[in-house]
C-alpha cells in the first residue's frame, strides 16, 4: 500500500478528548496567560476564566485595526475558545472566597498578574498547595517569580528587547530593529507552559502530587537564543544580517520574474548539490559546507541564486525545488494563507457554527493526531456569561447566586463593545445564560 | 524568609525526580531542526532519548552560524543535542537493530523525509506488527497526511522558507522605507518558525502520551513545519477572514497596540510598550508631547490600516525618544511611579494612572552579564577550549521535579 494512502486511512477515526475530566481555573488577560487555557480547553479540559466585572479582561478591547465584529473582539473571541467565563470582583473579601474556592477545585491554575499579585490576594502557592496538593499551579511573568528582575516591567517586546532576540532582525544598513510580529514574546512561553503542565499531568499521573510551574518570557526565548553562545565563543555579534540566515548559505528571499518572492536556505551538502544541478551553478558543488557558511561566500553565492531566480516565476522555482530536492518556498501573505487549500484540509482552518455568533471560521489546534481530535466547540462569551451555570456547578443555591449578584460581588459586562453580547441576543432565550444548560449540550 | 528566598528554596533542583523519568523517546532525524527540538524538549523534562544518525551523521551537525563549532559540531546542533545519546547506524544494514530499539521506545520522532522510513520498512505501518502502543510524531514541513504531503514531500525543512511559509516575513520592517531592497520581506533574525513547530510537536507527543498513560491507546501524529507558527499566532487568519487585504510591513506600528515596538534613544535602543490608554498619556506627559494628546487619545486612534494616518504620530513619537538617553527615560518611568505611590489618594486608582513599559535593548554582553538568569539557571556557563562559554539553560521551573541539563 502506497505510504500516503496508508496514513490517510489511520486519520478515519479521529473523536479522543485526552484532557476530558481535567479542571482548569484562570485568572489571566491579554495573550500569554489566555493562549495556555485555549490549547488546554482544546484538548477537552474544562476551562473557567475569571475576569473582573464590567470590563473583563482588557484585551477583549484589542481587536485589531479596531474592528469588532458583532460587539465582540473576534481575536478575543478564538484566543478564549471553549472557556466559560466568571467575573468575580477580587478586591472584596467574598469574591476572594469564590475564586480560592474555584482554584480548591481545580486540577490546574493559570494566572499571568504581576508577579506576586496572586500571592496578595490570597490564591498564592505556598496558600492554595495546603488545601490542593495535588494542584498544578502555573504562575506566568516576564522574568519569572523570584531574582533580582522578577518586578521588571514586561510586556512582549521587552522580554524580547531585555533577551537579547530584538537585536538580531532588521537590515544591516538601516539603523533600525524590528519586532517579531504577532506577540512572538507572548506565544512562545505559553506553549513552554502548555509543554510544563503536560510534563507536570504525566508526573502526577504517577505521583498524584501537584507542583508550581514558573515559566518567564526572557527564559522561553533565551533558550532558543543560539547567537548567544556564538557571541560568548567567538567575541562577535552576529546582529542584523537582513536575509541571510548566517547558518545556511546560500539563503535569502529573492524576487521571481513573476514579481513574486521566494525564500531559499541551503543546509547541508547534499542540497547545494541539488540546487547547483538545478540552477546550473558549479560553485555550490565545489565549496564545501563550511567555507560556504563564510560571509563572504554567503553574499558570492547570493547573488548567483538571485539571478538565476529572476529568471524563473515562482512556480517554476517551487516545482524544480520539488523535484531536485532544496528547501524554497513562496514568501505568502495574511490573504494567501488563509486562501491555502492544504491548511483547509488538514481542518486547521474550519468553520463551526457558534450558538451565539453564528458560522464563523476558526483557526485550530495546529497538530493531526490520528485518535485525538482538538476542536474549537465554542467562541469567547461576554463578560461573566457563564456565571450562574459555574456557581452552581460549585456547588452554589440559586438565592446564594442571586445574593452574590446583587452584592455586585459577581457581575456582568458594561455596556462597552468587545465585553458585551451580541445585539440580537436575549438573555430570556439563553438558558446557558440563565445556567440550566451547558455549552457542551449544544456541540 | 522573603519571598524570593523562599521561592529560590523551592525550586532548588537538589534530589528531586525528573518529570518524564522513565519515558524512552527514539529520534531518527535528517537535517531538520524543528524535529531535534522537539526531541530536546523532552529530554530536559527527563525522558530517556537516542538519536539514531545514519554513517557520516546528520548533516544539521554543521548547520551553524557562519560555520562556526563547539566541541566539533555546530552551536544549534551542540544545544539541541546536549542530553542525547546519539548513536550511528546504518539504515538499511541495521535494519533490525534500529527495530528492536524503536520496539522499546514510547515515542518515535521521525524527522526525516515524509516517507522514507517507510521504505526502509521502519514506517508506522511496520512498527506497529512489534509495538502497537508506540506513539509516532512525524515532523516535516508539510506533514505526512493528504494530498499536499505526498506533492511536496521532497521539499526539504530549513527555518527560512518555513518562516515564508507562514507569512511572517510580509510583517517584518519599516513601511515608509520605499526603496526596492527595503520593501523585500524581511527575515526574522531568529529561527521562530522552527522554534514554534518543535515545541508544538512536543507538546503533542506528551499530550498523546498523557491519554495513552490514562488508558487509551498509541497513535500517529502529524506536525507540518509550515503551518504552525502562523496558526499558533491566529492573528494571520483574523486578518485573512476578517480584512480583504493583508497587512505589510508595520515596523513600529501595530494593528492593536501603540506604541508597541523599538525605538532609538540618543544612546542606545529601548523597547516602548503602552497597553492601555492611560498607560499612552503616562508615556506622553514623561516624553513632553502632552499637546499631541487630544489627536491620539484613544487606541483606536493610533492604530491604522492606511499607515499614511499615523505617519505623523510615528515621525513625532520617534523625534521624542530620540532626545532622551536611555537611562534618563527609564528614570522617569520609574520617578513618576514613585511620585504616584507616595499620594494617597491616587494608590488605589494606580491604574488609571497608567505607566508604559519601557526598557533598554540589551546588548549581548549585557544579556550575558546579567545575573537574574545564573541565579535562576536559565543561562549555564561552560568551560571549552580554555574559554568561557554561555549555553541556555531550562525555561522549565518546575518545583517538585528538576531538568536535565
Amino acid at each position: 500500500m502506497n505510504y500516503f494512502k496508508y496514513i490517510e486511512s489511520i486519520f478515519k477515526d479521529r473523536n479522543v478528548e485526552p484532557l476530558k475530566g481535567l479542571r482548569v481555573v484562570e485568572v489571566t488577560h491579554f495573550v500569554y496567560g489566555p493562549n495556555i487555557g485555549r490549547y488546554l480547553a482544546l484538548l477537552g479540559a474544562e476551562v473557567i476564566k475569571v475576569e473582573p466585572p464590567g470590563e473583563g479582561d482588557r484585551f477583549r478591547q484589542g481587536a485589531i485595526w479596531g474592528r469588532f465584529y458583532k460587539l465582540a473582539n473576534p481575536y478575543f473571541l478564538l484566543l478564549n475558545s471553549n472557556k466559560y467565563f466568571i467575573a468575580v470582583d477580587a478586591r472584596e473579601r467574598v469574591g476572594r472566597d469564590i475564586i480560592f474556592k474555584l482554584v480548591k477545585k481545580a486540577d490546574i491554575f493559570i494566572e499571568n498578574l504581576r508577579a506576586g499579585l496572586a500571592d496578595a490576594i490570597g490564591i498564592g502557592y505556598t496558600q492554595m498547595s495546603k488545601v490542593n496538593p495535588s494542584l498544578i499551579y502555573v504562575s506566568c511573568s516576564g522574568y519569572g517569580q523570584y531574582g533580582p528582575l522578577s518586578r521588571f516591567p514586561s510586556f512582549d517586546v521587552a522580554a524580547q528587547g531585555v533577551a537579547g532576540i530584538a537585536k538580531t532582525t532588521g537590515w544591516p544598513d538601516v539603523d533600525e530593529f524590528y519586532k517579531l510580529p504577532d506577540y512572538f514574546g507572548d506565544y512562545l512561553p505559553s506553549l513552554i507552559a502548555v509543554l510544563a503542565i503536560m510534563a507536570a499531568l504525566i508526573y502526577r499521573k504517577k505521583t498524584n502530587m501537584g507542583q508550581y510551574i514558573d515559566i518567564s518570557q526572557t527564559e522561553s526565548l533565551l533558550r532558543f537564543f543560539y547567537e548567544l553562545t556564538y557571541y560568548t565563543l567567538t567575541g562577535q555579534e552576529i546582529g542584523k544580517t537582513g536575509n541571510i540566515d548566517p547558518a545556511a548559505s546560500p539563503s535569502g528571499i529573492f524576487k521571481t520574474k513573476d514579481g513574486r518572492y521566494v525564500a531559499i536556505a541551503i543546509l547541508s551538502d547534499e542540497q547545494a548539490k541539488a540546487l547547483a544541478k538545478a540552477a546550473g551553478i558549479e560553485e555550490l558543488e565545489k565549496i564545501p559546507h563550511l567555507k560556504r557558511l563564510e560571509p563572504k561566500v554567503i553574499e558570492m553565492l547570493n547573488e548567483k541564486v538571485e539571478k538565476w531566480v529572476s529568471e524563473k516565476t515562482l512556480d517554476v522555482v517551487i516545482e524544480v525545488a520539488n523535484s531536485f530536492g532544496f528547501p524554497a518556498a513562496p514568501v505568502l501573505n495574511d490573504i494567501e494563507i488563509t486562501n491555502d487549500k492544504w491548511k483547509w484540509e488538514r481542518g486547521t482552518l474550519e468553520f463551526i457554527n457558534d450558538r451565539l455568533y453564528g458560522r464563523v471560521a476558526v483557526v485550530n489546534f495546529p497538530t493531526l493526531f490520528s485518535k485525538i481530535l482538538p476542536r474549537v466547540k465554542w467562541l469567547g462569551r461576554p463578560v461573566g456569561y457563564h456565571n450562574r451555570l459555574v456557581l452552581k456547578k460549585f456547588g452554589y443555591s440559586a438565592n446564594e447566586i442571586e445574593a452574590l449578584i446583587n452584592r455586585g460581588v459577581v457581575g456582568f459586562w458594561d455596556n462597552m463593545i468587545g465585553a458585551m453580547p451580541p445585539p440580537t441576543w436575549d438573555p430570556e432565550k439563553d438558558p446557558v445564560f440563565k445556567g440550566e444548560r451547558d455549552e457542551l449540550d449544544y456541540v | 524568609m522573603s519571598r524570593d528566598q523562599k521561592l529560590a528554596e523551592l525550586f532548588d533542583p537538589d534530589a528531586k525526580p525528573y518529570p518524564l523519568d522513565g519515558v524512552k523517546v527514539v529520534e531518527i532525524s535528517y537535517s531538520n531542526f524543528a524535529a531535534q527540538i522537539a526531541a530536546s524538549l523532552l529530554c530536559e523534562l527527563g525522558a530517556n532519548v537516542v538519536k539514531i544518525e545514519p554513517p557520516g551523521g546528520d548533516p544539521a551537525r554543521y548547520v551553524t552560524p557562519y560555520g562556526v563549532l563547539i566541541e566539533n559540531t555546530g552551536i544549534p546542533y551542540y544545544i539541541e543535542n546536549r542530553c542525547k545519546e546519539v548513536i550511528i547506524l546504518d539504515f538499511e544494514k541495521d535494519r533490525e537493530k534500529i527495530m528492536q530499539i524503536v520496539s522499546q521506545a514510547d515515542i518515535l520522532i521521525d524527522g526525516l523525509k515524509p516517507g522514507d522510513l517507510h521504505r526502509m520498512e521502519l514506517g508506522y505501518q511496520h512498527i506497529q506488527n512489534v509495538d502497537l502502543c508506540i506513539i509516532c510524531l512525524a515532523v516535516s514541513p508539510f506533514g505526512h497526511v493528504g494530498e499536499y504531503a505526498e506533492r511536496y514531500a521532497n521539499i526539504p525543512y530549513s527555518d527560512l522558507t518555513a518562516q515564508a511559509y507562514n507569512g511572517y516575513p510580509t510583517l517584518i520592517g519599516n513601511p515608509y522605507l520605499e526603496d526596492e531592497k527595503h520593501k523585500t520581506p524581511l527575515r526574522a533574525g531568529v529561527w521562530a518558525a522552527t522554534i514554534m513547530a518543535g515545541v508544538q510537536a512536543a507538546i503533542s507527543a506528551l499530550v498523546a502520551l498523557y491519554w495513552r498513560e490514562s488508558g487509551g491507546s498509541g497513535q500517529f501524529i502529524d506536525v507540518a513545519i509550515n503551518e504552525v507558527l502562523s496558526a499558533v499566532h491566529l492573528i494571520p487568519y483574523i486578518v485573512g477572514l476578517f480584512f480583504e487585504k493583508p497587512r505589510g510591513k508595520y515596523g513600529l506600528l501595530d494593528y492593536i497596540i501603540y506604541p508597541f515596538g523599538y525605538y532609538k534613544t540618543a544612546d542606545g535602543y529601548v523597547a516602548i510598550a503602552t497597553p492601555t490608554d492611560a498607560d499612552f498619556r503616562a508615556l506622553l506627559k514623561i516624553l513632553g508631547l502632552w499637546k499631541i494628546e487630544p489627536d491620539w487619545r484613544f487606541a483606536i486612534d493610533r492604530i491604522s490600516d492606511d499607515i499614511e494616518r499615523i505617519r505623523e504620530l510615528d515621525e513625532k513619537m520617534r523625534h521624542a525618544v530620540a532626545r532622551f538617553k536611555t537611562r534618563e527615560l527609564i528614570l522617569r518611568v520609574i520617578r513618576r511611579g514613585v511620585l504616584y505611590r507616595k499620594i494617597p489618594l491616587f494608590k488605589p486608582i494606580e491604574r488609571h494612572v497608567g505607566s508604559p513599559v519601557i526598557v533598554e535593548l540589551y546588548p549581548l554582553n549585557k544579556v550575558v552579564k546579567e545575573k537574574h538568569w545564573y541565579i535562576r539557571k536559565s543561562l549555564h556557563i561552560i568551560k571549552t577550549g580554555g574559554k568561557e562559554v554561555v549555553i541556555p539553560g531550562s525555561p522549565f521551573k518546575l518545583s517538585a521535579t528538576r531538568t536535565k541539563i
